[in-house]
């Protein structure tokens, strides 16, 4: 056992989002070692004494960390996943994703990615990233150690949610060409829109940085960042309605979903996942009014014998709001697994 | 002392009874039966329990006597020892007393032999009530069957097919194995497998995992190699559910598909199926893409209120009129029906209103003459015509699906 502890790769260090308030010094004691703040700023082209700018992706020196792996935890529809270099990859569950590569979702498809991994006392964390239809991540830096794990993603089109995750241990960073999001506990999406970002936060806080600004955004609320410009005050998000039918746990036999409307709604959204958590989201529809009655609907085979469904509305700032809790539904019988 | 051991040492078995006799006959009858306790060093069994039956003639001469003795016992290994024996008593000084006597366990152990014994009656005041205290020795090493061990677990060679209660569908692809604490690691299965012969328990699930240990048991350590696990097959069919409205017919690829209350399930190799769904006078023919894994929930369209269309002042049905009424009849599924004949403004109402009759019954006729039972259609009485229609659509005969009577 010791020998497979000896062959930990030591992997280049983490990269670290800089944060309001924080300099080389700092950054550098809370690696571990005040020496280091020299390293870290030739490592990013800084001179001596100058401090980086909010928002500054710092890569710091190698330590002793755990080699990483992100992998498809989920894929549906069409999913094609590159390396750096452009190269195409296997795309299908479980497949890995290299660091630099990049994973996008087709239309109507989904796919969720595990990222950082770590051993903690409570057993196997990690942070998952899960993608909405037409969007692309790249995978741009994980690393773990003993008693933390980072993970930061390049968002290029599309939306993405982090699945929550309150432990002390976690980072999750989202980078999009408008700005930086980066959050401890997971549980915000961050979407791309023309010359901007949009960032929810639902279960826990996160900070969104624009040209060198950084905002605290409350769980609850929303912030965007508009290329080139500081993010935006951040405002509170719409709470989800009622749903109404089916009722939880019934036999899905019709497709009609209804739900009770919300105020100040200019739309909804209505997701289907295969678990509880959504980690997994298998169908998505966006609605003007709170039903949802297709003539036709198709739904995967759930893991598990039940779906999921839950429904969020927009705002008229183009926000989306916190999602309801979850409705299972059951397969009919004679169909599914 | 030392003869002792080496009375044990031969393989003796010595024991210690302690027996209890009441008269169960008249005390100068001295027979009688109790209960006995013996410890012996024969360690398969230390202790007995048993019952005994013995007694004996008061001596005349009043030193000896001969005294019969029964005694049955059952130790802890439910072995039956039976000791049938006698000896001499003799009163006196040493009230006591010695047995020669035949023992032998049924019916699980061959064992007989000699057992030497003597007592010695304990007084309890009681000339009626007997406690002996006796030591014993038996005689002849017993000849016991060999005690069958439980066979040891045999080791056979691991055969690739994975022991787990859970099976993950996990494709064997992965270019690197996450290995849990205390390794903490990822790793290259090759690697990966010894790595997790290592853990202090095997995980149960594990993702991105392409070989895996077999489980000895929840939270056991892994005993032997980690093997590979194969993916379930894919699945090469999915389902369709239709959501019906009363009255419809389904058919899949020709296949007629029951339902019940209302919703009927079909399931189908991937790829195209044909649904063909009849009922409320309308036909609706349409392929259906089946995708492996899938489920489609189908909600069928409501059959539009059909409108059968009258001259003027008639009700008599032209023949494109009548090719109407028939198909409507086939494709009337099991619907229920309600028929309103109708009528266009102007002129007696009493004889529109006749006029309204007539074409409903006029629509009857040929429903009926084609298969559509009569219990399956309600006439209802006219009403006014429909102001947003024109005279053409107004004189007509109606015919609308009824719902459930529920």
């Amino acid at each position: 056992m010791m020998l497979w502890l000896l062959s930990l790769m030591a992997f280049a260090g983490p990269i670290h989002p800089v944060r309001a308030g924080e300099t080389i010094e700092s950054i550098a004691l809370e690696v571990g070692d005040l020496e280091l703040a020299p390293a870290i700023r030739e490592l990013n082209g800084l001179q001596a004494g100058q401090q980086p700018v909010i928002g500054t992706l710092l890569e710091l020196p190698e330590q002793a960390g755990v080699g990483q792996q992100a992998f498809l935890l989920s894929r549906d529809g069409t999913v094609r996943v590159t390396d750096g270099a452009g190269g195409s990859l296997p795309s299908e569950q479980y497949d890995p994703v290299p660091l630099g590569g990049q994973v996008c979702t087709g239309e109507r498809s989904f796919a969720t990615v595990r990222m950082a991994t770590q051993c903690t006392s409570d057993g196997t964390q990690t942070d998952d990233i899960q993608l909405q239809p037409d969007t692309c991540i790249v995978v741009e830096n994980l690393w773990s150690d003993a008693d933390s794990r980072s993970t930061v993603v390049r968002v290029r089109t599309g939306s993405i949610s982090i699945a929550e995750n309150r432990d002390a241990a976690g980072s999750v960073t989202i980078v999009t060409p408008s700005g930086v999001t980066t959050g401890e506990d997971g549980g915000y999406r961050v979407t791309v829109e023309d010359e901007a970002a949009r960032t929810e936060a639902l279960t826990a806080p996160v900070a969104v940085q624009g040209a060198g600004v950084e905002v605290a955004v409350a769980a609850g609320q929303g912030a965007r960042v508009r290329t080139g410009e500081a993010p935006s005050d951040p405002i509170d998000l719409l709470a989800p309605g009622q749903l109404i039918r089916p009722e939880d746990g019934q036999a899905l036999q019709r497709a009609d979903f209804g739900w009770t409307p919300v105020d100040g709604a200019l739309g909804y959204r209505f997701e289907v996942g295969d678990g509880t958590t959504f980690t997994s989201v298998v169908f998505s529809e966006d609605l003007g009014t709170p039903e949802y009655v297709p003539v036709i609907m198709m739904l995967p085979w759930p893991s598990d014998g039940s779906l999921y469904w839950r429904v969020s509305s927009f705002d008229r700032f183009g926000f989306q709001g916190i999602p309801s809790d979850a409705r299972s539904m059951r397969m009919p019988t004679g169909t599914g697994r | 002392m030392l003869m002792l051991l080496t009375l044990l040492a031969s393989g003796a078995d010595l024991d210690v009874t302690a027996l209890a006799i009441l008269p169960v006959t008249d005390p100068d009858v001295p027979f009688g039966a109790g209960g006995s306790l013996r410890l012996r060093t024969d360690w398969q069994s230390p202790i007995d329990i048993g019952f005994v039956l013995g007694g004996g003639a008061t001596p005349d001469n009043g030193l000896f006597w001969a005294r019969p003795e029964l005694r049955v016992a059952l130790d802890a290994n439910d072995a039956l020892s039976v000791v049938a024996g006698g000896g001499l008593w003799a009163e006196g000084a040493l009230a006591a007393h010695g047995t020669l006597g035949l023992d032998f366990d049924v019916p699980s152990r061959k064992r007989t032999g000699l057992r030497f014994h003597t007592r010695y009656l304990v007084s309890t005041g009681d000339p009626t009530f007997r406690v002996e205290l006796g030591a014993g020795m038996r005689i002849g090493r017993p000849v016991m069957k060999p005690v069958v061990a439980p066979p040891e677990p045999v080791q056979t060679p691991v055969e690739p097919e994975v022991l787990l209660t859970h099976v993950p569908d996990f494709p064997v692809n992965s270019a690197l194995v996450w290995v849990p604490t205390p390794v903490c690691t990822w790793l290259p299965p090759e690697q990966a497998n010894d790595a997790m012969l290592t853990l202090p328990s095997l995980p149960t699930s594990m993702a991105a995992v392409g070989v895996f240990g077999p489980a000895a048991g929840e939270g056991s350590g892994a005993s032997g190699p980690p093997v590979r696990v194969e993916p379930p097959p894919p699945p090469t069919q999915g389902d369709i559910v239709f959501a019906l409205n009363p009255g419809d017919i389904v058919e899949v690829d020709g296949e007629r598909v029951a339902s019940t209350n209302g919703i009927a399930t079909a399931r189908r190799d991937d790829g195209e199926a044909q649904v063909r769904i009849t009922g409320g006078g309308r036909v609706i023919e349409t392929p259906i893409g089946v995708s492996a894994g899938r489920s489609i929930w189908l909600s069928v369209p409501a059959a539009e209120p059909l409108r059968v269309l009258f001259p003027s002042g008639s009700s008599a049905l032209s023949a494109q009129a009548r090719e109407q009424v028939v198909a409507i009849a086939v494709a009337s599924g099991e619907s229920r029906f309600s028929i309103e004949g109708s009528f266009s403004a102007g002129g007696s109402q009493q004889l529109n209103l006749r006029l309204a009759g007539e074409r409903a019954q006029a629509v009857m006729d040929v429903l009926f003459a084609n298969g559509l039972d009569p219990s399956r259609v309600d006439v209802l009485s006219p009403q006014p015509p429909d102001d947003g229609l024109d005279a053409a659509e107004q004189r007509a005969a109606v015919l609308r699906v009824l719902g459930d009577d529920s």
